[in-house]
């Protein structure tokens, strides 16, 4: 593999001592090729089995090490070795680390901003579908043995209770949807004929049509079948979703949220499920995550619930860790990219 | 809905010259309309006279030859009628629906009954069912659900007794991005077919097609398989999207799912005797293909211990394909359209 790059990666100098922290979360099913990062490293990378190490297992593993590669897990910046010049993200969203005491510091943190765009924008139309037909209410019963829908007294009437309906003309709002997978769930649920309406801080009226911009949430809100969540978690965006603007909603509209689960304030969301004010919800990510053990996200009739899986394809996990790379290459030329601190 | 005389004010004054009538009936409106929701009123105009409505969803062919007595329509969906024994006033079938197969049409046509079809009202309806299939098995989704309606929760917090984290509980899942993928259709090159391959297409999957008058598409959305084998080794997804005829029938047996990849899935919103149950029902559980996902079986509903009910790697739905509300007042207008357009001497949709 050395022999078939170009020569030019030959007459790099630089090499670092990179220690992925949680390798156990990255490549949860051994499925994913480092190999592209081993290359890119010039030495062989240290990888841990952990899932969720905390900040002092960070640390340790860190000694020795010039390149962290952590995903999703509070990282204490202060505790590091002095040997840490760079943190790669490995994926979108770094709210985990502190970056201000990173650049204090001289650490350069990287992220991942866009390589799960198709398989979050999939997730997402996943469950706009499953809503439509109530799929997952379905998928429940026959779980449960319950054969109502079809051997029941008079099945085609308990069907009548389900929700049923096309999605051409339906509308799906984006709340903060001008993103890449904002606009590539748009695109998708444009295929299937629905109207698609955005609202964003940037948002502007796409001049061929292809979206609506909203002039404000509650007009969104009150317009839409499907709300779905696109926007990053800040003080900005933190409880946007809580009980006065899912007031805003249609009874019969569904909520998505692929995006961070506290930019919906959990408690209220559930109070609005159990009283039918919107028609269902389905959570990727949650707050916390996972969810409790008693949480009423998992025995509510009409959420769907998914362990935050909108990353983890095989391909999407792949195409991450080669980002990874790509990332720690370009620092090592001395030209980093997709740099988050300054 | 307006009242009927003021729509038959709005309507173009050619109609209200119109001298035939016709008295129909809806057999199984308790099918048709299980909700209450669908708009008759379209089919009333056509009739000129009001429609009889009954709420049974499956008349035996004794009782809908009953209900047929002193009507010239009659309006059926998915059940068997028995020709014969239908009344001389009988002049027009309709069914409601894109399948005529539980009508004799030899026995029609020797009585002089003009039966009609509906042959593209679900277009769209099946088209996003076969997505939503699709999507679910490449998240599975089926899988997860099913687990966290048993209560199971591993995938969320691990599993203490085998000592496992949710991270590798999750790991033994299929998961995947459908872009490269390829979707086989069966018969694809009709308007459900074609539906499918573009929404296929707007996920970046390739679309492979079957057919005995499939030609390579030039603008590039499908491939011409070279043969069933070909279609059946080649594709993630497999989709039938054929009639059922004497021809087709179990037409998806043990060696077609054996050429299967073992990483497949099967889906089947056509009709569930295009697939051989048994053989299906094997290799589900020998995990020949990975999954199925059926919207119609043989019979439907499958008999109350089908192993069908129980097995993780199916979704079964009571053939919803058509249930849509938006689908089936399309279907009531495109009935109405039909009765018209017979009533004004220039019979469409006929299959007889």
């Amino acid at each position: 593999r050395r022999l078939v790059r170009p020569l030019a990666s030959f007459v790099r100098h630089n090499m670092t001592k990179a220690c992925v922290v949680n390798a156990g979360r990255l490549d949860f099913d051994g499925k994913i090729d480092f190999c592209m990062l081993e290359l890119v490293c010039g030495t062989p990378v240290t990888k841990h089995e952990h899932h969720s190490p905390t900040p002092s297992e960070i640390a340790q593993f860190a000694q020795g090490h010039t390149t962290l590669v952590t995903k999703e897990v509070p990282i204490d910046v202060t505790l590091l070795p002095d040997s840490i010049t760079l943190i790669c993200e490995a994926g979108t969203g770094y709210n985990n680390i502190d970056l201000t005491e990173a650049t204090k510091r001289g650490i350069t943190v990287c992220n991942v901003p866009a390589y799960s765009t198709d398989a979050v924008a999939q997730l997402v139309m996943t469950q706009v579908l499953n809503f439509s037909c109530s799929m997952h209410l379905q998928i429940h019963a026959n779980a449960n043995g319950d054969q109502t829908l079809f051997h029941g007294s008079n099945p085609f009437k308990s069907f009548g209770q389900l929700a049923h309906f096309e999605l051409g003309g339906k509308t799906i709002g984006l709340i903060g949807g001008s993103g890449t997978i904002g606009l590539k769930t748009g695109k998708l649920a444009r295929a299937f004929g629905m109207n698609v309406l955005v609202w964003s801080r940037s948002a502007k009226d796409c001049g061929d049509g292809k979206y609506k911009a909203a002039s404000d949430l509650k007009e969104l809100l009150n317009n839409s079948d499907f709300v779905s969540i696109h926007c990053p978690l800040n003080t900005a965006t933190a409880g946007l979703l809580n009980k006065q603007t899912l007031g805003w909603m249609k009874p019969t509209a569904f909520l998505i949220n692929t995006a961070r689960g506290a930019v919906i304030d959990e408690d209220d969301l559930i109070a609005v499920l159990k009283n039918k004010t919107i028609a269902g919800a389905a959570m990727d990510v949650q707050h916390p995550e996972p969810p409790t053990v008693s949480s009423p996200l998992f025995e509510l009739n009409n959420v769907i619930v998914t362990p935050h899986i909108g990353w983890k394809r095989v391909e999407t996990r792949q195409r991450l860790v080669n980002a990874v790379a790509e990332n720690v290459r370009a620092f090592l030329a001395g030209a980093p990219v997709n740099v988050v601190n300054s | 809905p307006r009242s009927m005389l003021a729509r038959r004010l709005a309507r173009p004054l050619t109609t209200l010259a119109r001298h035939v009538m016709t008295k129909a009936v809806v057999v199984n409106a308790g099918r048709l309309d299980f909700d209450g929701k669908l708009d008759f009123s379209r089919l009333h105009e056509a009739c000129g006279a009001p429609v009889t409505r009954h709420d049974d969803h499956t008349p035996s062919p004794e009782t809908i030859a009953a209900y047929a007595v002193g009507h010239a329509t009659l309006v059926t969906k998915e059940v068997p009628v028995d020709v014969n024994a239908l009344p001389d006033s009988v002049r027009l079938i309709c069914e409601a629906g894109t399948g005529f197969n539980n009508i004799n049409l030899e026995d029609a046509r020797k009585r002089g009954i003009t039966v009609c079809n509906v042959p593209a009202y679900s277009t769209d309806a099946v088209a996003q069912l076969v997505m939503t299939y699709v999507l679910n098995f490449s998240a599975s989704q089926h899988l997860q659900q099913t687990k966290l309606a048993r209560g199971d929760r591993s995938l969320f917090h691990g599993d203490e007794v085998n000592g496992t984290s949710a991270f590798e509980a999750f790991g033994t899942l299929p998961h995947f991005e459908l872009a490269g993928k390829t979707i086989g259709l069966i018969g694809g090159t009709g308007a459900i077919g074609a539906a499918t391959a573009r929404l296929a297409r707007a996920f970046g999957m390739d679309v492979l097609v079957w057919s005995r008058s499939a030609k390579d598409c030039e603008s590039g959305t499908w491939r011409a398989a070279r043969d069933l084998k070909h279609l059946l080794s080649e594709s993630d997804f497999v989709s039938v999207h054929c009639p059922l005829t004497e021809h087709t029938k179990g037409l998806i047996d043990e060696h077609a799912l054996a050429t299967m990849k073992r990483t497949a899935f099967l889906i089947n919103t056509a009709r569930g005797a295009l697939v051989n149950e048994t053989h299906l029902i094997d290799a589900l559980e020998s995990k020949t293909i990975a999954g199925a996902g059926l919207d119609v079986t043989d019979p439907e509903p499958p008999l109350e211990g089908s192993p069908l009910y129980r097995l993780d790697n199916v979704v079964l739905t009571p053939h919803i394909g058509w249930k849509r509300l938006e689908t089936r007042q399309r279907l009531m207008d495109a009935v109405a359209a039909n009765v018209e357009a017979y009533l004004a001497g220039k019979p469409v949709n006929v299959v007889s």
